[in-house]
């Protein structure tokens, strides 16, 4: 695969490859593998205007750590991000500008590169939940309670096999007459 | 006690420092060493350990070929035999079985475990506590993650339990010898430490306990008689230290006694080397066993055939991809794999990976979702409609 990436050049380059690559170039919401670019409208609280221009470089919107890859924002032309000041647990990643006539593009070494056209989105990052890690009292308790449940339905079996026996030997008594 | 320089010690100097990696190596090694074992040196410093203590030497040294081996000897030893656990014997390949019963004599029985005591590993000095606390943490740790922690519970797991002192009062009224012993190797790597440095010199006891930790495995010194134990022959881990290996036993000693293990957590031999049933492996009992099965099965299988084949309840319609033409999200109840109230979503990567195949991801939502739309749209925190609104997925 051919990653924009790879080529460290000026703006001008990028675009002129990425016409050769025929990377589709989108205004939609868009998802490149857990990290999703949402048009403005859709998202207005998380907005903040982006004001740092984005370097031929380009900036690592995702680390790749642990096992992960680093999506990287590649632009050619007026293109602005502003990382989001919040935690660290936050899903929204940035706000993105692509000004008029620009090009942005997410390039990523399994996904492969997406690209985004003029106008404002939000830059957000795909959350799930954690199961929950269970303390050994807690733990404990569960299994208890999981042991109760299967006595209890055992007994109940029994008891219910019981009656239908009890039924069975009522139908085949008859009384004794003599 | 035999410190060198009596009195306040100096504080450690840069050289002393620069030591405390090589003995927390040289440390963390005997603890997880495997291989043969040194019988001659390990018996030497047994000698030295109970000379040391002012005792005779042991009449019996019995060697076994694993902790569990070990620790049913040492039962053996004090008389328990009748007591040792079926589930107990039934770890070990009946021949090491009838081995260990040949080799251990019941006669005289013996009452208690002797008492280690090796000189105090701390120097009462700040400017040392600091050094000494880091250096027997990391050895502890590493060797604890790596493989006791596993052997140990493995061992305890196997005894005789109060359901059995019950049934037979002798289980509580005669000693248990056979528990799995403390092995000391954060006393020992600090006292090496400060050997090292020369600031103490280990007495005759303490040498002996160094020499055995370095020679031997699990060990157990009673008052006429010792089991010394050998190492592992096989020990696999992760790259985080902990024990792991997909397709056989993790740690296998030469009497034939393994363990199974993904990452750290121990597991039935049949769900790592035999294709039990997805059904099977999914509804075992202990939870993280359970969490590890599944994700050795997703790692096999992938996560269609598991989700198909665990019985798992379909939350919702499988309903088509907004981004994905032709692939299809769908959501999964998986309470009774994690014990909480979550959903797993299922889907398949926009991207043809290298060899055709495409990715499959299940991640977990919050159970009270219960449409795959609105469980994809909540993971990037937009609403259904917004998410159906997507023009491409990668």
């Amino acid at each position: 695969m051919i990653l924009l990436s790879n080529v460290r050049s000026e703006g001008s380059d990028l675009a002129h490859l990425a016409a050769e690559l025929d990377i589709p170039t989108i205004a939609g919401l868009q998802h490149q593998g857990d990290v999703s670019v949402i048009p403005a409208a859709m998202a207005s609280p998380d907005y903040q205007p982006a004001v740092t221009q984005v370097p031929a470089s380009g900036i690592a919107v995702v680390h790749g750590e642990a096992g992960g890859h680093t999506h990287l924002l590649l632009a050619s032309g007026d293109v602005r991000y502003e990382a989001a000041h919040g935690a660290a647990d936050d899903i929204t990643l940035g706000s993105l500008e692509v000004g008029d006539g620009a090009t942005a593009w997410l390039d990523h070494p399994e996904h492969g590169n997406t690209g985004i056209a003029p106008g404002r989105y939000v830059l957000r990052r795909k959350r799930e939940m954690a199961p929950r890690v269970l303390d050994p009292e807690a733990r404990r308790k569960r299994e208890q309670a999981r042991k109760q449940a299967r006595k209890q339905a055992a007994r109940d079996q029994a008891i219910r096999e019981q009656a239908a026996r009890e039924q069975e030997w009522n139908a085949s008594v008859r009384f004794v007459a003599d | 006690m035999t410190a060198k320089a009596p009195g306040p010690h100096p504080p450690p100097t840069a050289e002393q420092q620069a030591l405390l990696p090589l003995v927390r190596d040289e440390w963390v090694g005997h603890g997880l060493a495997a291989g043969p074992t040194d019988r001659a040196a390990a018996e030497a410093g047994v000698r030295d350990v109970y000379l040391g203590a002012g005792r005779r030497p042991p009449d019996q040294v019995i060697w076994l070929g694993s902790p569990m081996a070990g620790s049913i000897g040492a039962d053996i030893r004090a008389g328990r035999r009748s007591l040792i656990t079926r589930r107990a014997w039934r770890t070990l390949p009946e021949a090491t079985g009838e081995a260990i019963a040949e080799t251990v004599p019941e006669d005289p029985p013996e009452t208690d475990l002797i008492m280690l005591d090796p000189l105090p590993s701390d120097l009462d000095d700040p400017r040392w506590g600091g050094l000494l606390h880091r250096l027997g943490r990391e050895v502890a740790t590493a060797v604890e993650k790596g493989l006791d922690k596993s052997v140990g519970t493995a061992i305890d797991q196997v005894a005789a339990t109060w359901q059995d002192a019950e049934q037979r009062p002798e289980v509580g009224a005669l000693p248990r010898l056979g528990a799995y012993p403390p092995r000391m190797l954060r006393q020992l790597a600090q006292l090496s430490f400060l050997d090292r440095c020369g600031i103490r010199d280990p007495d005759l006891h303490s040498r002996g306990l160094l020499q055995v930790e370095r020679s031997a495995g699990a060990w157990w010194p009673m008052r006429n008689s010792v089991i010394l134990t050998e190492r592992p022959i096989e020990l696999h881990h992760d790259a985080e230290g902990r024990l792991h290996n997909e397709h056989g036993p993790a740690v296998r000693y030469p009497d034939g006694w393994c363990l199974w293990a993904w990452h750290g957590v121990t597991m039935p031999r049949e769900i790592i080397e035999d294709e039990v049933p997805i059904a099977r492996a999914v509804s075992l009992r202990n939870t993280e066993q359970r969490r590890c099965a599944v994700e050795m099965l997703v790692g096999r299988a992938g996560w269609h055939q598991v989700v198909s084949e665990a019985g798992w309840p379909r939350v919702g319609q499988e309903t088509p991809d907004p981004g994905n033409p032709g692939q299809v999200l769908s959501l999964w109840c998986v309470e009774s794999l994690y014990d909480d109230h979550l959903h797993l979503l299922l889907m398949t990567n926009g991207t043809v990976e290298r060899d055709g195949t495409r990715r499959e991801f299940g991640e977990l939502v919050p159970g009270w979702i219960r449409d795959p739309v609105r469980a994809a749209a909540w993971q990037v925190g937009l609403t259904a409609a917004q998410y159906r609104q997507t023009s491409r997925r990668t």
